[in-house]
This record gives structure tokens, sequence and C-alpha cells, in this order.
């Protein structure tokens, strides 16, 4: 049966759109290839949780290999892409950082000069923002000066804890920008989120339900709307008829049979990796070079946000095997850009606990050329474990047409279809702003008082925020999609999710992700009377 | 999978290259690493236990120094794997974890006041402004 819209993901993407479209009364088909999260799995409260973490809730597809999965070839990119397939999305394994962008996120060209503007503003984001907020139960503080005065998330935020109040006086002292964390984490009970306890174990399976991921907050509330959310889908191709127009997607289930879905309009929400894979397979004798990619920019323009770590330890037990992972607090000190500094535009700081004894000894987030195997074992430990604070580091990186994803011509998933490649280079200015932005976090740390710091300049393993792959633009010369993430091409066929980004800020890019979401859809509600359908 | 008793045998040689004694803890075999450790970890990730065992094939009767810096330094897929089954065993133990402080992930409840608000805190940094570009 023929839906209303069909969405591909059931992200965070996917979760806010299909929401506010059943509530406008549409009737919406959601296509995911991934089941609902098992969280029997979520081993926090058990001896085998550092060790079982990897497995059930690794963020690396290829490493996870789960039947959900895709396998990524990541041989010729200086960072990994990691992602999660299920109802929920990336949201299951994210760090749950609530990050919205700065007023001049939007407007990178007019600024610095580089990349490009927006075709939208903060202003014009903020009320979205603002909604999907309440709906996601985000806890935070309202004044952060780094941001335009507002309204501030519903729930309070988590407790700075000893380690947060040392950074935040030491910040005082230095003058720098410190704001209580703004966290997709419920600090108290809040519709179906639990209260989170602070263990600590976010990011593999929180067993409070407190973590704020799509599949608590969204799916079940958009099932009993009446959307239809068919699990163990992977879409292979969306198909177009002689008029232009998106009839459907053809999809493959877990038994390997293929199916049709038919609607009049179709949504991707499916990652900056998923989202142009699917419009590369979606190639026909009228668009050869895929669906809506007449710019050519269909894949191109990746950007994963480099990420480093610098961890400070301390004298003083921390507690640090617990609490939000999550973050304490942030900085955004050195976010706007000052081109003294050798580079433009600039990066997020978040202040992380580390977590239990194996943490101590992995890549993330102490870098593999930190490793303390030997005879430095048991001190490495001693001086870890509940001792270290750390500061996480988003790195804005600009757009470039040669980072992209591509088909890759070997490689395939378990149903035989063309797995993506992703190309990806760290450019010189994200080089330099990594290492500015290292240097100060360790002055930050150091002025906090701890007596030595582990910096792991970049983790490989650490491309969660996948953006830029089908540019959001006026000029369908030079983007993808329009300001409402129609694409320019297929008037039926729309993009919300971070793919449309024209720019990446220094953010992690849920909360902007889903505000985005939720603005081009009740833009496509308001004007379905005028929607072209194939029909 | 079973691992024989040379096979574990040549596991504690290595993972006591990692985690020796020293500091009045134990290393990885007098952790019972390569016995009982080891079977939790399979238990919990089987999917480990064949790469284990063709680590442990190639290392057999060389010197476990030598097998520990070429993985460290080649291989970094099989280190990983040992990266993952010799601290998850160690940590595991009830007498280490007894030692070293650690009761595991348990909750601990958020104290509804908010530290942030103490010791004026908060206070310096409003003082101090807005620290963002307007939209132009």
């Amino acid at each position: 049966m023929a839906a209303d819209v069909l969405i591909i993901g059931a992200g965070p993407t996917g979760a806010v759109a299909a929401k506010r479209l059943a509530e406008a009364g549409l009737s919406v088909v959601v296509l995911e290839q991934g089941d609902w999260p098992d969280y029997s799995k979520a081993r926090a409260e058990h001896a085998d949780f550092e060790v079982t973490a990897g497995r059930d809730w690794a963020a690396n597809p290829n490493r996870r290999q789960a039947a959900s999965d895709y396998p990524i070839d990541d041989s010729d990119s200086d960072i990994s892409a990691v992602l999660y397939n299920a109802v929920g999305g990336s949201t299951v394994l994210y760090a749950a950082h609530w990050q919205r962008n700065m007023p001049s996120d939007f407007r990178v060209r007019t600024l610095d000069g580089v990349g490009d503007d927006w075709p939208l503003t903060y202003e014009d984001l903020e009320p979205y923002y603002e909604q999907v907020e309440t709906d996601f139960g985000i806890s935070g503080l309202a004044g952060d000066p780094a941001f335009p005065p507002g309204k501030g998330p519903p729930l309070p935020p988590p407790p700075l804890a000893p380690m947060g109040r040392r950074v935040a006086k030491a910040h005082n002292e230095l003058g720098w920008h410190w704001w209580p964390g703004p966290n997709a984490i419920a600090t108290r009970p809040y519709g179906a989120l639990g209260e989170c306890t602070q263990r600590g174990t976010c990011m593999w399976g929180c067993v409070e339900g407190a973590k704020s991921t799509v599949d608590r907050t969204h799916w079940p509330h958009n099932v009993s709307l009446g959307v239809q959310l068919i699990t163990g889908a992977r879409v292979r191709r969306l198909e177009v008829n002689q008029r232009g127009l998106v009839t459907g997607a053809a999809y493959i289930d877990r038994e390997g049979q293929e199916h049709f879905q038919q609607a009049d309009v179709t949504i991707l929400g499916a990652s900056g990796i998923g989202t142009p894979r699917l419009l590369l397979l979606s190639a026909t004798e009228r668009f050869p070079d895929g669906l809506a990619n007449s710019s050519g920019l269909v894949g191109r323009r990746l950007m994963m946000h480099p990420f480093g770590t610098v961890v400070g330890l301390f004298d003083e037990d921390l507690g640090s095997t617990h609490g939000v992972w999550g973050q304490h607090l942030h900085s955004l000190e050195f976010y706007e850009t000052d081109t003294s500094r050798g580079f433009v535009r600039g990066a997020k700081w978040g202040l992380q606990p580390t977590g239990g004894p194996v943490s101590m000894t992995r890549g993330y987030p102490w870098g593999e050329e930190n490793a303390i195997w030997g005879n430095g074992f048991h001190e490495g430990i001693r001086k870890r474990l509940g001792h270290s604070a750390m500061w996480g580091i988003i790195a804005e990186d600009l757009p470039d047409e040669e980072n992209r994803v591509v088909l890759d011509s070997s490689l395939t998933d378990s149903d035989g279809i063309a797995a993506p490649k992703i190309i990806y280079r760290m450019s010189e200015n994200s080089h330099r702003l990594l290492e500015f932005h290292l240097a100060r976090a360790k002055e930050s740390l150091e002025a906090a008082g701890a007596h030595e710091t582990v910096v792991a300049p970049l983790i490989r393993e650490t491309g969660w925020h996948l953006l830029g792959t089908s540019k959001m633009g006026t000029d369908p010369a030079t983007s993808v999609v329009d300001e409402w993430g129609r694409t320019h091409d297929i008037p039926n066929l729309y993009v919300f999710d971070g793919s449309v980004w024209p720019t990446s800020s220094g953010m992690n890019p849920t909360a902007t992700i889903a505000a985005m979401s939720l603005r081009c859809t009740e833009h496509l509600v308001r004007q379905r009377s005028h929607q072209k359908v194939p029909g | 999978m079973n691992l024989d008793d040379s096979a574990r045998e040549v596991l504690a040689g290595l993972a006591d290259i990692m985690i020796p004694a020293g500091d009045n803890m134990p290393s990885a075999s007098q952790a019972d690493v390569a016995g009982g450790g080891l079977d939790r970890v399979l238990t919990a990730r089987p999917d480990l236990a064949e790469a284990l065992s063709a680590i442990l094939d190639k290392a057999s009767g060389l010197d476990p120094a030598q097998v520990m810096a070429d993985l460290q330094t080649n291989d970094e897929a099989a280190f990983g794997v040992l990266a993952e089954i010799v601290p998850g065993a160690y940590f595991m133990n009830v007498t280490v974890r007894e030692t070293i402080g650690y009761s595991g992930q348990g909750p601990q409840p958020i104290d509804p006041r908010p530290d942030y608000m103490e010791d004026g805190l908060l206070e310096s940094v409003i003082r101090r402004g807005p620290i963002y570009r307007p939209t132009p």
C-alpha cells in the first residue's frame, strides 16, 4: 500500500520527521535495516561490562559486523566512520552531548571567508531547537554566554562533579569560558526516560534508559500514532518514474526477499554515508551519476570532525570511573575564529570521566601511543583509574570536495549491495586547529591541578559525525537540496539528515540534525497541497 | 572453543608481557588470566576465540617478549585481540578488583543540589559576557 511519506532510516532524523508527519495526519512508512536495540545486552551491572561493551555496542560497524550493518571501506581515510544501524540510529551509541550550533556556524563564508553560508540562520532554527529539546528531554542550563539568550532545556544539568569543579575554577582563573554540560541525558525521570545514575556507561547501553535515544523518546510514540516501522529492511535502491519522480524504494528483508514500498514522498535519513550511498546506488539511464546528483556533489564534501583528547591525571580521587558520558561541562572559549592562531574556525571541548580499569588501557580516550602495557602497567592504572578527567575536542573540518563517499568497486554488504568507501584527508587547517586546541586543553587541565597530562592528538575510530555529503543550498549547480531539504532535481525526494550540512560546525551534531529535520518536516507539511507526487 | 593447556601456557607468557607483576599486584598469569579469566572472557566474547587461537599457534615456541613487540608494531588487529582479552580477564579477577578498589559501574544517583551554583562559580562566567559572534 502506498504511503504518503516513506522515510529511510529510523535514527534521529527519521524519528523527528515521522513524529511530526504522523501528528499532521499523514500516513508514514519507515524502512530501517536494523532492529530495536537489545538492552538485555547492556551489562553495566555485571563484571564483564567492559568486555561485552566491545561486542554489542562497538561503534565501528566493521568491528561490530551485526546482521544490520554494512561494511565501510576506510582504507583511504584518516578517520574511520562509526555509526549504528538500528531503531534509534546512532543515538544508540552517541555520547549524548547536546550542542546547538552557534550563530556564526550558519555564516561561515560571510564571517570567515571559507566554506559556505547556510541558507538559514541560527534564529531561523531556534524555535525548532526549543521543540526538539523538549521532545528529547534535554538537560542543561539556560544562560550560556556562548549562545544567544533563550529558553533553556527542560531538565537541570548533571553535576559538575569533582572533576568539573576543578576545571570550572581553573577556567575562571584563566578567564576562559565553561558552562554546565548540555546533554541528552535525563537527570530526572522524563517521559519515557529513566533517571541517570552516573554509571558512566552511556555509550554502551544505558541500563536506566536515561540516555535520550530516539528508540525510547520517539519511536514507541510514533508507532502509537500509526507510523509503520519496518525493521530488518535494507533499501537497495529508489525507483524513479518517467516524470522524474521517486515512486518508492526497493528493499530486502532478512530472509533475502525483495519488496517495494510505494510512497508519494520519500525522505532520506540514513546518515552522511548511507544517504549518498543510496542516491548513488539508485542511478538510472536518466540519472547515470545517481539520483539528485546534477551538481556532482552527492557524496562529496564529507566532514567527520577530527577528534583529539587530553586527559589530566590528578592526585585527588575524582571518582572519574563514574559520571555522565555525557559531558559534565563544556568550553567554547576557543570556538570562534581568531586568525592570529594560524587557522580558521574552532572546536568544542567536552569534559568527561574516563571509566573503569579496562578503559584505562584503551586507545579511546588515551591514544594508542600512550599505552601502558609492560612494566608501567600498574603504575599507569593507579594514576589513571578514578584520578583522570578528559577533554574531548571536536574540531571543525572545512568542506573539501575531494573528501567523499563513493561506491566501493568490490566490497559489498551481506545482500551483495555495493558498500560505501570513504576517502578523507585531514586538511592543514584541521591539523593546526587540533594542535592549538590540544595545547590549550593541556593548559586547562594543568591549571586545574593535573600533575600530568596525556595527549591523544587524533583518534582514528571517532568518525561519529558524518556530515556534508548532500549539501544544502539555493543554487542547484552547487548544492543537492534546497533550504527545506528537497532535492533540486527530484521534487518529491528529500534529504533531512546531516548530509545536508554546508559546513560542519565544531559541535556534536544531533541537536542540529534533529532541529533541521523538524524545520524541514514542518515545511513539507505546510506545503503538502503543492507537493508533486507520482500517482 | 576450548584451548588446550599448551595454548593457555603460550597465552600466559604473552599476557605477562602486557601485565607483569609489580607494585604489589599480580601478573596476568598469577591472576589466572589464561585459565578461568580466559574462559569468562570467551564466554562473553566468543567472537574473539578464533583470532586468539591463531595468535597462540603462531606464538608457540617463540619468545613472548619478541612476539608482543612484533604484534604491537606489525599486526594491530592481532594485538587488539590480546588487548581485549588480557585486561578484560585480569580486571574480572575478584582479588584484582578489590586491590585496586574497583567495584564496577554501579549506580551513583545524582545529588539534586546544583554544585555548579556553589561558590559563585557561574557568576564569573556570566560576568565575562557573551562570547559568540551574532548573526551578521
